[in-house]
């Protein structure tokens, strides 16, 4: 039972910064997913929890300690690598027995928890094999063990779900929620995967470019995102952006002239709306091309070319048309965003 | 794979012409051990057809040259010196291989410890003489073994560095995270995992330190340090050659590089082509 606070933590490599001036407080027993685009800095982050780097500058407090100086080993965190980082040379039971073999708890007690953890992730029948002989969902849960026997204050989870199939990925988001809620242990989980990080966080820290883009829960990641990056980042297929200015309380490009926007006469703005906001209709207001057609099953995604802009519609799976035939829509106006396209911050209406 | 290579005459020949090759000398040398002085120079040379003898293995034993102390002296030599460059050169390699330098000073370090291998060993050896001379350590193992623990050490540690790198770096990092220390994470989890790298690295470092002949001539002197190498070439005088106790002190010191190799080879064949092969 802990709580993470990082105080204006800073990481540089070669003066390239990989994390810059990060302040944030996990709080006990939270589920905190870092995401984020390769390179912003989400894995650094958790390593310095871990201990595995050393910030520039700033702090790191686990259970109210500054823990900055210390040792990997002294810090009580588990951490379960992308890569699982099973022991090649030890069995499944040798790997899970590792963490209490090194604080020297006996080996009468050190066999029964091997025991009980390994029934908990369903590795009773494996013990005497060697990683290499198991399939990757099984390396995983070998993983995870691994962690769990500990009994860490925190968890740490770089991409643990990343070398699986798509299947099994989904079974194993639905396993590790459920093993986080029952053991209640803070854990901060980096993925640059957005559906594992809405499904499974409490709250969600979008990273880019080694800052923090925003912090919040899932839902008002999606539904009310501070800054271009973190709207465009979110959601699959991603939101739509349109260029254009406010000019009379309307927002007008080429093609589009949308009335009743509450902002201040601007130059330079960028809609955003997304896919499932955009509704085809023969007196749509807005009137453009057909670029492409993609059939999901459940639905089909119409991409609609205007101007320099291309958009992506969500339609019903019954939806028929034609690539290049003209097309026309609206948007949900309730569900429109604007940003400045000079600092893409949002703007309020 | 393999049986198709067989039938491509060429590659066969290949093959057949790099086994005698290789293994002509020393049969030749095993067949010369076993010969009465007659039968080494008949011309032609008699390969098999001979009268086998034991006489130069007797004289190896028993006669003038003290043959089984100056095998003592190599064992001893080769073993230490062999173990100190072992513990130090995987040490350096492992720091080398996963330790961030300041700047460029990574680079720079391999690049010096490589260096002192690029110098023929005939340019060292009389600047050691002198510098032994001063410590009083000519004559002594205790130089030998100085002189070849320092060579081997870039050996090792470019060797296993390489090795090193080809563990990932996460096995370790993961060790410790479990509440392991660096040096146990090293001792528990990486130097298993790098055993064939030390066999195939050990077998290069024995083969070396034993086969050595320049050093032992130049800083020993006399039987409490003098090495096989140097018992080998006794054999050539001032008046004769005596080529069968040659051939037969040669086979002799053949033996326990053999008999380590059989030991290692486990391991030794991995260690050979180890990252030559990833995945």
């Amino acid at each position: 039972m802990a709580n993470v606070i990082f105080e204006n933590i800073t990481k540089k490599f070669d003066d390239v910064p990989a994390v810059e001036d990060f302040s944030l407080e996990v709080q006990d027993k939270e589920f905190l997913v870092l995401l984020g685009p390769s390179g912003c800095g989400k894995t650094t982050t958790m390593r310095i929890v871990a201990g595995l780097e050393k910030p520039n500058s700033g702090k790191v407090l686990i259970d109210a300690k500054d823990v900055t100086d210390y040792a990997p080993k002294d810090r009580d965190v588990a951490m379960v690598f992308q890569s699982y980082a099973l022991y090649p040379h030890m069995t499944v039971f040798q790997n899970i027995e590792y963490p209490l073999k090194i604080k020297n708890v006996p080996k009468e007690k050190r066999k029964d928890q091997v025991l009980e953890t390994a029934k908990k992730v369903q590795l009773e029948g494996l013990l005497e094999r060697l990683p290499k002989q198991l399939s990757g969902g099984q390396q995983q849960r070998v993983a995870l063990a691994r962690v769990i026997i500990r009994n860490p204050k925190v968890f740490l989870m770089d991409e643990p779900l990343s070398n699986l199939d798509a299947k099994l990925r989904v079974e194993m988001r639905a396993k590790l929620k459920n093993l986080q809620n029952e053991l209640g242990i803070t854990t901060i989980y980096v993925t640059h995967d957005q559906v594992e990080a809405m499904t499974l966080a409490d709250r969600i820290v979008v990273m880019n470019n080694a800052r923090i883009s925003q912090v919040s829960s899932p839902n008002e990641i999606y539904n009310n995102p501070s800054n271009l990056f973190v709207a465009g980042f979110v959601g699959s297929p991603p939101m739509n952006f349109i260029h254009g200015k406010i000019k009379n309380k309307n927002f007008i490009n080429d093609f589009v002239n949308e009335s009743n926007v509450n902002i201040n006469d601007r130059n330079e703005v960028i809609l955003g709306v997304r896919p499932e906001d955009i509704e085809v209709s023969h007196d749509g207001n807005i009137k453009g091309e057909v670029y492409s057609i993609e059939l999901t099953g459940d639905s089909t995604y119409v991409a609609i070319e205007l101007g320099e802009d291309l958009l992506i519609a969500k339609t019903k799976n019954e939806y028929k048309t034609s690539i290049g035939s003209p097309i026309s829509f609206r948007m949900n106006r309730n569900k429109t965003y604007f940003f400045d396209s000079e600092s893409e911050n949002r703007i309020i209406e | 794979m393999l049986k198709n290579n067989f039938k491509k005459p060429i590659v066969f020949l290949s093959i057949v012409f790099a086994i005698f090759y290789t293994l002509f000398p020393f049969i030749y040398m095993i067949s010369v051990s076993f010969k009465i002085r007659k039968d080494i120079f008949a011309m032609p040379p008699k390969y098999f057809n001979f009268e086998p003898t034991l006489y130069n293995y007797w004289f190896t034993f028993f006669d003038q040259i003290p043959f089984f102390k100056f095998m003592i002296n190599s064992f001893i030599i080769t073993s230490v010196s062999t173990i100190a460059a072992l513990i130090l050169g995987t040490l350096a390699g492992y720091s080398l291989a996963r330790f961030r330098y300041p700047g460029n000073l990574k680079y720079h370090l391999s690049f010096w410890i490589l260096s002192t291998r690029m110098l023929p060993p005939i340019v060292v050896v009389i600047p050691l003489f002198l510098f032994f001379s001063f410590f009083n350590l000519v004559n002594t193992k205790l130089a030998l073994i100085i002189a070849y623990t320092a060579f081997n050490i870039p050996f090792v540690a470019w060797m296993m560095r390489s090795f090193f790198l080809d563990i990932p770096k996460e096995l370790e990092e993961s060790a410790m995270v479990d509440g392991d220390t660096r040096m146990g994470s090293f001792r528990r989890i990486i130097l298993p995992l790098a055993k064939p790298g030390l066999a195939a690295t050990s077998i290069f470092c024995l083969i070396l330190s034993w086969n050595e002949f320049l050093f032992a001539v130049i800083l020993t002197e006399t039987e409490i340090s003098n090495t096989v190498t140097f018992a080998i070439a006794l054999g050539v005088t001032q008046y004769q050659s005596n080529w069968g106790y040659m051939a037969a002190s040669a086979t002799i010191s053949v033996i326990p590089i053999i008999i380590f190799a059989f030991i290692v080879q486990k391991h030794l064949v991995r260690g050979l082509s180890f990252g030559a092969i990833k995945g």
